[in-house]
């Protein structure tokens, strides 16, 4: 299948930004795990289309706030993660769940506000939802429901599987030279593995190429007809993630630590999630632990790749719980620096007159989403 | 302690080398190294301890920092759990001051500075030609490379493993199960379960927010 998607989806700059205003803005992204925010005044921060965002526990509620204070803009969290109220160390300013300040030293002595200015001070707030250990926002002002993106079935499946984590998180981020699209192009090509990976992650789990015959069609009539319906859009978009077993896992072994997690289901099997557009949710150990990885963009050629791991939930506390995450991060760093190193290969040598990729019939999913994603970038549909 | 007899325990070249510096440090010990493996999930095989008797018998376990230090204590735990007495081992050539501590277990190697008044702890391998500065506290489990500078009084926490390059700036704390592996100095507290490496872009760090967890503690 011939590809319509122009190199400038990869490099251009100009292109990244119509992007985060037409496909990041309105859908909903994974900011972070719950597990990092399960203490009164737990915090997380990240920045996503360019905008500082704190997630914030208020007594158990969480809240995601533009991360500037509302007087001089500074950034009221300046940690990737923590504990503190959220209060601004620049005047002592302090806030509520409501985002407004619930505290300003001196106020009526030097910042004598009147009632109506008063009223106006507030941090932007966000919208945000919590599937099982998975939390996630939205930057639009009306955005849609979260099932309207995911489908009933994911969310059901995300929330049980997260539901499963445990609270110890190991987390590192990699700088990717690349653009995120081939993050997810490249989850979503099963036949790479056997190549790519064949001295490591193959090993281990024979990735297969499932062709579905009539995913093929349908990627070739969507060529054909194009997408004018939202309703349709809104349905491609949903089987745009999908997730559970993946493959059998060969020659499966049992480590002492096991003994000591609540094992997610029953199954020597490679589990996968894949939830559009950035989130991706492995467990290559049958269920006894889990990767998450967040492609955040940043710019057209640079992804900041979080990756964190987490076992299953712990039966007991143990003192080799921190290197059992150790050792999962040390020996996933060679995989990931395969997919890596193809990933930046890739997005070097793109120019703006590379010629389109050719995409075979196994590379049907990815085949729908450029037809659905290059509909969106010309307008023909909106989120 | 000079015994007539002493196992040593561990594998490959680092189970050559102890048994070597024991050979200069004891002559006349009847020296039994024991190899021992592990299998696909890291088990050793501890069949081999079984028949070993302690009475008048010490051992010396040495092993890497695998699975941060945690395999090199599982080992010593072994042997002590058979009664064996595990004086430390102070190479041939090791500079360790008189005012200074040495626990159980420990290998200072060949060239290592120990300076006044540091407390070493057990089962901590010091590597060649480490430098220690004066009062530093060096907790149990560690692992230092060869050449590793670490300032006065600073205080290095269990199983934090220290590699090839690193220097520690006077009156720092190293948090527990920590790692630095990227050579440079490092002039700021890291907390516990922080680990630097050459080859990440970014520190990796352990966040645990469950409620029985010391998240940051040393």
């Amino acid at each position: 299948m011939q590809s319509n998607m122009p190199p400038q989806a990869y490099i251009s700059q100009d292109w990244f930004q119509h992007e985060r205003e037409l496909l990041f803005k309105p859908l909903w992204q994974f900011i972070g795990l719950k597990m990092m925010l399960s203490q009164p005044n737990a915090f997380i921060t990240r920045t996503l289309c360019g905008m500082p965002i704190v997630v914030q526990n208020f007594n158990g509620e969480l809240r995601a706030f533009e991360n500037l204070c509302a007087h001089r803009q500074n950034p009221l969290q300046t940690q990737p993660h923590g504990v503190r109220p959220l209060v601004c160390n620049y005047h002592g300013w302090g806030y509520a769940e409501d985002g407004k300040p619930n505290n300003i030293p001196f106020e009526a002595e030097v910042f004598r506000y009147s009632k109506e200015e008063r009223e106006c001070l507030h941090l932007r707030r966000f919208k945000l939802e919590v599937l099982g250990n998975l939390v996630f926002i939205n930057l639009s002002e009306n955005p849609i429901p979260i099932s309207e993106q995911f489908g009933d079935e994911v969310m059901q499946s995300m929330a049980e599987a997260s539901n499963a984590f445990d609270s110890e998180v190991i987390l590192t981020t990699f700088k990717g030279k690349f653009n995120w699209k081939l993050a997810y192009e490249n989850l979503r090509d099963s036949h790479h593995p056997r190549y790519l990976h064949a001295r490591s992650l193959y090993k281990a789990v024979k990735f297969q190429v499932l062709i579905d015959e009539q995913a093929v069609l349908d990627a070739k009539r969507l060529c054909e007809t194009g997408i004018e319906d939202k309703a349709l859009a809104m349905s491609l978009l949903r089987s745009f993630s999908s997730g559970g077993l993946n493959e059998p896992m060969q020659n499966s072994i049992s480590y002492p630590w096991h003994a000591n997690v609540v094992r997610y289901g029953d199954k020597d099997w490679y589990y996968n999630w894949l939830l559009f557009p950035n989130l991706h949710i492995a467990s290559g150990t049958g269920g006894y632990s889990f990767i998450i990885e967040h492609h955040i963009p940043v710019s057209a050629d640079l992804t900041d790749f979080m990756v964190y791991y987490v076992t299953a939930k712990k039966k007991r506390r143990y003192a080799t719980s921190a290197a059992v995450l150790h050792a999962h991060m040390m020996g996933s760093e060679k995989v990931l620096r395969e997919d890596i190193a193809v990933m930046e290969n890739i997005q070097a040598q793109l120019h703006p007159e590379a010629l389109s990729p050719n995409l075979g019939a196994y590379e049907h999913a990815n085949a729908h989403i450029e037809q659905w994603y290059l509909h969106l970038m010309e307008g023909k549909f909106e989120l | 302690m000079n015994s007539k007899i002493k196992y040593v325990i561990g594998t490959g070249a680092l189970l050559d080398y102890t048994v070597d510096a024991w050979r200069e440090v004891e002559p006349d010990t009847d020296l039994r190294p024991l190899q021992l493996e592990q299998n696909a999930s890291y088990q050793f095989d501890l069949s081999m301890l079984d028949n070993l008797v302690a009475e008048n018998v010490t051992a010396f376990v040495i092993f890497d920092a695998q699975f941060l230090n945690f395999r090199r204590y599982e080992l010593m735990g072994e042997l002590k759990a058979r009664g064996f007495k595990m004086p430390p081992l102070i190479c041939k050539g090791a500079c360790v001051a008189t005012s200074a501590k040495v626990g159980e277990n420990t290998l200072i190697s060949k060239g290592a500075i120990i300076d006044h008044h540091c407390q070493i702890g057990y089962n901590t391998v010091i590597g060649a030609g480490a430098n220690i500065g004066n009062g530093a506290l060096i907790g149990h489990c560690v692992w230092t490379a060869a050449g590793v500078v670490i300032g006065k009084q600073v205080k290095i926490n269990a199983n934090v493993t220290l590699g090839y390059g690193v220097i520690i700036s006077d009156h720092i704390e190293i948090g527990k199960l920590s790692v630095v592996d990227k050579p440079g100095k490092l002039s700021r507290n890291l907390p516990a379960k922080t680990f630097i490496y050459e080859t990440f872009d970014e520190v990796i760090t352990i966040v645990d927010m469950h409620p029985a967890a010391t998240n940051g503690s040393p």
